[in-house]
């Protein structure tokens, strides 16, 4: 019996030990599982924190990103990259070729590069998966204006007729909304010299003239002018735009509306940016937007004015040249070219304008035709933060070229 | 003797069943709550040591100059020592830490003088445009004052 009392005891002891292990086996197993689940709550913390991270530092990779493109595409004169085809000289793209123009689309390669830079920085950030940006909004708007203007009139030359008594010639009349109403404009009689039909008050159209109304000088529009570019300069003023140019019937008016240089640019991605464990998946919107500070429309403005839609270069040239004749002396010629050019000069708050003649060509047989080659380069005041060799503050300069001369029969660059 | 003994194993018995109750339903709470405290303490260390750098990047150095420049620019714009007192003294305030060092992969950026080891945060910045290196990684250690 007491043997058998040892057993039971023994036993018990045994049932004691087995439970506490298995109270100990259980609370350890409890406890990995514990702290499995502890560290994924870490991580889903920590990936929260992450995308807000992302989320803080979004405007500011926009905002380096766009002053990297800006600095690096007016360098480039306008080009994201310069590709094979675009006529360029000393390694910089020929905007005006003479009368041929080859304008690069400078804010739509603003904007290309802006996306290529953010999406590196998207992509640097190695935790979380992103889609590339495509878009990029800067402003949506047009610096430079043009108007053309015609003067436009009913006036006409007509009611022909055959005058039979006469030995049958046909005549055509000035019509009454004419001066000279009824007087011959026409006719195939010999020894009678026609007139020509001149209307009463012409009118001022926009680019055509209305149907039922003919062309005329733009002298009949304004009778106070002397001459067709001062009736022309005269509808500009009147118009609020500065005078551009014009031909014997057609005016052409600009206005450069100084742009303000604060915008609100914009990027935007069709897909989230996304962080994901194996447990886990966060995502915010990837669209992005920024205040920044660049003059890039006033430079554009001041490109397209001068050397787009006219050529301030030639027209230079021409009121340089005209008190020179063909025999002048050649450096002299040289020395009223270069002066011309650096006339052209200028400089505002906001951007300069500067203009290097580099290379002068005379043309032979006449010294007053000229041909040049201007380096002509355009800055923005506003300090951008940008990479070039080192990160600093730089002023973006777009640089590109102009081959113009006095007289496009003549291209000898 | 044989019939004294049985009433012994029994009253033996039932003390062994009853200790282990006792120890393993307390030892199951003890540990429980020790591993538990343990836990919250770490993810809430965590949490907010991150949380702690997000509110420091979104703090505004002045009306034109967030913190984030701050940080991000300053091998641009310099980081002198009225920036450093902001920081300082942010850091000091919303960690409740006597002692901090914040530093990059490869340099302190600012630091007290005593050694900071208890907690860390880290967050990343984007830098002004530079292909080599375009974010930088931060990491704040600092020893929150034990109340």
């Amino acid at each position: 019996m007491k043997g058998i009392s040892v057993i039971v005891i023994a036993l018990a002891g045994a049932i004691f030990v087995l439970s506490l292990e298995a109270i100990f086996l259980s609370t350890s197993i409890r406890m990995s599982v514990e702290r499995s689940i502890s560290a994924q709550e870490v991580e889903i913390l920590r990936s929260i924190n992450k995308l807000e991270m992302v989320k803080i530092g979004l405007p500011y990779a926009l905002e380096y990103s766009f002053q990297q493109a800006v600095y690096d595409v007016s360098k480039n004169g306008g080009y994201f990259f310069i590709q094979p085809g675009v006529p360029t000289y000393n390694g910089l793209p020929i905007w005006r070729n003479y009368s041929n123009i080859n304008e690069p689309s400078y804010i739509e390669e603003i904007k290309k590069s802006t996306l290529s830079y953010l999406n590196k920085y998207m992509s640097s950030i190695g935790f979380v998966n992103s889609g590339q940006y495509t878009e990029v909004s800067i402003g949506d708007y047009t610096p430079v204006h043009r108007r053309d203007f015609v003067c436009c009139s009913s006036c006409k030359c007509g009611g022909c007729k055959f005058i039979i008594s006469r030995g049958t010639w046909e005549e055509c009349y000035c019509s009454s909304e004419c001066e000279n109403a009824g007087e011959v404009c026409r006719t195939n009689e010999p020894g009678v010299t026609p007139v020509a039909c001149k209307p009463k008050n012409g009118v001022w159209r926009e680019t055509t003239c209305n149907s039922g109304e003919n062309l005329y000088s733009l002298t009949y529009c304004d009778s106070t002018a002397s001459s067709v570019e001062e009736a022309c300069k005269k509808k500009c003023s009147q118009e609020g735009m500065d005078f551009l140019s014009y031909t014997s019937n057609s005016c052409s008016c600009i206005k450069i509306t100084i742009m303000p240089n604060v915008f609100l640019i914009n990027a935007s991605s069709s897909q989230d940016i996304t962080i994901e464990s194996q447990l886990y998946k966060a995502s915010i919107e990837s669209n992005t937007s920024q205040v920044v500070k660049t003059n890039v429309f006033n430079i554009l403005a001041t490109a397209e004015s001068k050397f787009i839609a006219s050529d301030a270069v030639k027209d230079k040239l021409i009121t340089a040249l005209s008190s020179y004749d063909c025999s002048s002396n050649n450096e002299t010629v040289k020395s009223a070219v270069a002066s011309a050019i650096l006339a052209l000069e200028f400089s505002n708050k906001n951007i300069s304008l500067s203009l290097t003649p580099k290379k002068i060509v005379i043309k032979p047989d006449c010294n007053s035709t000229v041909a040049v080659a201007v380096e002509v380069k355009i800055k923005d005041k506003l300090p951008y933060l940008v990479y070039d060799g080192t990160t600093a503050y730089r002023n973006p300069e777009l640089r590109f070229y102009v081959i113009t001369s006095s007289d496009y029969s003549f291209q000898p660059i | 003797m044989k019939k004294g003994f049985f009433p012994f194993t029994i009253a033996a018995l039932g003390l062994i069943f009853t200790v282990t109750m006792i120890v393993g339903v307390l030892l199951i709470f003890l540990a429980f709550k020790f591993h538990i405290d343990i836990n919250l303490k770490f993810e809430y260390e965590k949490s907010f040591s991150d949380l702690l750098m997000l509110s420091l990047l979104r703090l505004n150095y002045n009306s034109t100059y967030p913190a984030y420049r701050v940080l991000a620019e300053r091998s641009v714009n310099g980081f002198d020592d009225s920036m450093k007192k902001f920081l300082s003294d942010k850091i000091t305030l919303m960690a409740d830490a006597d002692c901090f060092r914040l530093a990059n992969s490869t340099s302190s950026i600012l630091n007290t003088s005593c050694e900071a080891y208890k907690q860390t945060g880290e967050a990343f910045i984007f830098k002004p445009y530079n292909p080599n290196k375009l974010v930088e990684e931060i990491t704040l250690t600092y020893n929150q004052v034990e109340r």
